[in-house]
């Protein structure tokens, strides 16, 4: 019983330890403690079902009996825009708060079959932006002179049901059926909807509550082993077409007879096109390696690939760019109750500099995430883990245009996150 | 293969369909396909780990093994605000509906050869949502400062329970759980002490918009008797949740003013309600149980929920929810090794006053009669795929439409409705 009481009094310690997960784009760089520790890494590595439903479908085939893992990551950025117009310097922070991640997988194989089954609710993306208005801010002052206060939220869950099957000894392939569950606000709504007054000042109405939308897409994928030190494993995830947002909204035109008039609000946000591939590689019977590349297609998706910048006058949200993303971890089996995890991943940038203005909403600058994490077996069939994500602060800085795309100073907008991830894997 | 294969197709079958679940109060009836088929009773009838970490952390001394549980329910409601004026005027206003999704997450373990049991959840507990576009043909909706214009709500809440059960004697289990609670909400404007007034008097009332969060530890303590083979009463009481002020940035509302669209700070304390429940489970044969609770809920006194509403010093005041006592029953059957059926009703008294029915016009939570049923499927020795719904027919509260002087205009009949569906998966190892 004293063994049974030390057990839960370390498993209510992990549950409410304070520890890191992280972000690129706007996809969480990881799934679950173990594959967030690892930087993400892990396409031809298979550990456990949350890395295998969001990476590669097919290393579900390399589970043996029932594998489940239940993961909340916990978030935190620090955003800063600084403008510089002339010789005059402004600085607004945005007010931030913990984002919370709920996940949870579920892989299958009879050891006996050849077939493997899967099934995940995935928190895979977030970003989140809050400004209070400030008059002394060109950015941030209230409209007209400027957007006034600004917040966008925006969360996506993938709802994986996977298969994968043992085509060899030595080759699996896996797809899965993925539905997407989006909710997004943002007020005001910078785009193409605006009021103008008689003077011919702008005011862009609001998208504030959170509306959710769905999509649905694929993923396919297939892991080699090609020797019993090293393993292949690439996957690609078809384009994410999601229904448009639809949010009731108001004239917001407070010098109009309209003024808080009906009107209803579109904007639609789709999802990349994914492709990843990896090694895996296994130097000693207690470390695994997962070397990976991963490329996301953003450019020309509605939402995230539009052109950004100032367009006719009005300024078009994100304008983001492909991007690459490497990615490294490393596992070693400590004790035959101790895993420890380390990891590094570098996603290049989607903000283009010259277009920064547009990234206002969802600054997400991060480049280089450094991350670690640990796993202590409690029982024979469950795994307590943690993991922390570290993304240090980086900046995008390119021109301060106003609505006829003249360039009137410089805008630098830098973030950095902090991020801790705490779950359970279980074997049985 | 071919039998995995069937099983395959079934597994996705139940995943897709298309199923249903219900609330009361702010928070939902039940919590998981099996509980809330059940009409979310079973404080003394220990089943799996989602219903017993929400409504009596004892029922994990139930355990054998580990009892794990994942669900989520899908449910939307449908608001209609009709008023009606003394000089004989009527509207009616239809709030735009969306799908709520709310996932819970349970775990329960007990070892067969000891007498303590652990448990942990994430569970989508309680939330509210309405979304008003304005109308100025609406007395209510009529764009500022005629009426409040377009205003939405959205309340989110989830329990993160830790929880633990000592099987004191072969027949009673004691437990207690410490609960952490995640709290959402989001409300523009806020139709409360946050106004700007014009020259001419009239208010403008600042948005609170964002949905931003705040957070609660409360405990939870229960017991589960094992009064004979047949016979089970069971027991728990959740401490109030006293969560933090939820703070907003926002803005000046009076378009006329100099001042508006200046920066301003609105702030909202919404706390979460004491909760007594207590009940008796009933297994009159080896394939039948029976599960009858009570319950009451002490909304009034706590802030934000229980405030007086109406109108006070001409200011509405949000929710005025008094508190409700809410019945539930629930049946399970056996038919075969494989396939279990349930069904559920349950009663909450309505925690709106018409006398302040205003109040309730954010959250309109008008439910009272849950009728529930569900199915679960056996589809490996280890996991069930389970299923329910829950339908809870249209209710109204009706009331006096005052101004803001408090003078009665006309009347005002506040309905909801609500149908809901869930799935899950329930392993057991």
């Amino acid at each position: 019983m004293s063994c049974y009481v030390k057990r839960l009094v370390l498993i209510g310690c992990l549950v409410l330890v304070p520890v890191a997960g992280w972000a690129q784009g706007h996809m969480t760089p990881g799934a679950g403690p173990i594959n967030s520790a690892m930087g993400g890494a892990g396409v031809a590595l298979p550990i456990e079902s949350l890395g295998a439903l969001t990476f590669n479908p097919a290393l579900l085939a390399s589970v043996e009996g029932n594998q489940l893992s239940f993961a909340t990551e916990f978030f935190k950025d620090s955003i800063q825009i600084d403008t510089t117009v002339g010789s005059a310097k402004g600085r607004a922070t945005s007010t931030s708060q913990v984002g919370v991640l709920p996940t949870f997988g579920w892989m299958l194989r009879d050891p006996r079959g050849k077939l493997a089954l899967g099934f995940g609710l995935i928190g895979i993306a977030s970003f989140s932006a809050d400004y209070p208005a400030d008059a002394s801010s060109i950015l941030f002052a209230p409209v007209p002179n400027g957007f006034g206060r600004i917040f966008t939220d925006y969360r996506e869950i993938k709802i994986p049901v996977a298969f994968a099957y043992q085509v060899t000894p030595k080759l699996a392939v896996g797809a899965s059926l993925n539905t997407y569950l989006a909710s997004f606000a943002v007020a005001p709504l910078p785009a193409s909807v605006y009021d103008l007054s008689i003077t011919g000042q702008r005011f862009y109405p609001e998208a504030g509550r959170l509306t959710d939308s769905f999509a649905l897409g694929g993923q396919f994928g297939f892991y080699y082993q090609a020797s019993p030190m090293m393993s292949l494993g690439g996957s690609f995830t078809t384009p994410q077409k999601f229904g448009r947002y639809k949010w009731n909204s108001t004239n917001a035109d407070p010098t109009s007879r309209d003024f808080g008039q009906a009107r209803v609000l579109y904007f639609r946000i789709d999802g990349p096109m994914i492709l990843s591939f990896g090694v895996g590689l296994k130097p000693g019977p207690k470390t695994k390696i997962a070397i990976d590349g991963m490329f996301t297609k953003y450019q020309g998706v509605a939402g995230f690939g539009g052109p950004g910048g100032i367009v006719n006058g009005s300024v078009d949200p994100f304008g983001w760019r492909n991007i690459w993303t490497v990615k490294a971890g490393v596992e070693h089996q400590v004790t035959d109750k101790m895993a420890v995890r380390a990891g590094y991943n570098y996603s290049q940038m989607p903000l283009r500099s010259e277009v920064v203005l547009s990234a206002t909403g969802a600054p997400l600058t991060f480049q280089q995430h450094f991350s670690g994490g640990f796993g202590v077996k409690m029982f024979p069939f469950l795994e307590m883990l943690a993991s922390v994500v570290y993304v240090p602060r980086d900046h995008v800085v390119g021109p301060f245009p106003d609505l006829q795309g003249r360039v009137i100073g410089t805008l630098d907008e830098s973030n950095q996150r902090t991020s801790g991830l705490i779950g359970m894997s279980f074997k049985f | 293969m071919n039998c995995c294969f069937r099983r395959l197709v079934l597994v996705g079958c139940v995943l897709l369909l298309p199923v249903s679940a219900l609330a009361q109060g702010a928070m939902l009836h039940g919590i998981g396909p099996i509980n809330s088929a059940m009409g979310g009773a079973g404080v003394a009838m220990p089943i799996e780990s989602l219903g017993a970490l929400t409504f009596n952390p004892a029922l994990i001394a139930g355990a054998e093994g580990n009892q794990i549980s994942f669900s989520t329910d899908f449910f939307q409601d449908a608001i209609i605000i009709d008023t009606r004026l003394n000089g004989g005027l009527t509207g009616r206003m239809t709030a735009t509906s969306h799908l709520s999704i709310v996932p819970a997450f349970g775990w329960m373990l007990r070892d067969p050869k000891g007498k303590l049991a652990l448990g942990f959840g994430l569970i989508g507990l309680a939330g509210f949502g309405a979304d008003y576009p304005t109308d100025n043909g609406s007395l209510l909706f009529a764009a500022a400062p005629g009426g409040f214009g377009r205003i939405y709500t959205d309340y989110r809440e989830t329990k993160i329970p830790v929880a633990l059960a000592y099987q004191v004697t072969p027949k009673l289990a004691l437990g207690a759980s410490m609960n952490i609670y995640m709290g959402s909400f989001a409300v523009a404007p806020l139709p409360y002490t946050f106004y700007d007034v014009d020259p001419a008097n009239n208010r403008f009332y600042a948005e609170a918009g964002k949905l931003n969060n705040s957070w609660a530890i409360a405990a939870q303590v229960g017991f589960f008797y094992q009064a004979t083979p047949k016979m089970s009463i069971g027991a728990s009481v959740t401490t109030p949740q006293n969560f933090k002020p939820y703070t907003w940035n926002a803005t000046y509302a009076n378009p006329g003013s100099p001042l508006f669209g200046q920066p301003r700070t609105t702030t909202f304390d919404l706390d979460g309600p004491m909760i007594t429940s207590f009940g008796v489970g009933l297994k009159p044969n080896a394939k039948t149980k029976i599960a009858i609770d009570g319950m009451f809920s002490k909304y009034k006194g706590v802030n934000g929920f229980g405030g007086p509403g109406g109108i006070n010093n001409g200011v509405v005041d949000p929710f005025g929810w008094r508190s409700v006592w809410t019945v539930k029953a629930g049946a399970q059957r056996e038919m075969s090794d494989k396939l279990t059926l349930r069904l559920g009703y349950n009663y909450s008294q309505m925690p709106l006053r018409p006398e302040v029915v205003l109040s309730a016009t954010g959250a309109p939570a008008t439910f009272q009669h849950h009728f529930c049923g569900g199915f679960g499927i056996k589809m490996f020795p280890f996991l069930e795929m389970v299923t329910s719904f829950y339908f809870v027919p249209r209710q109204h509260v009706i009331g006096p439409f005052p101004d803001l002087k408090g003078k009665v205009q006309g009347t005002l009949d506040e309905s909801n409705k609500l149908t809901g569906g869930l799935i899950g998966m329930n392993f057991r190892f």
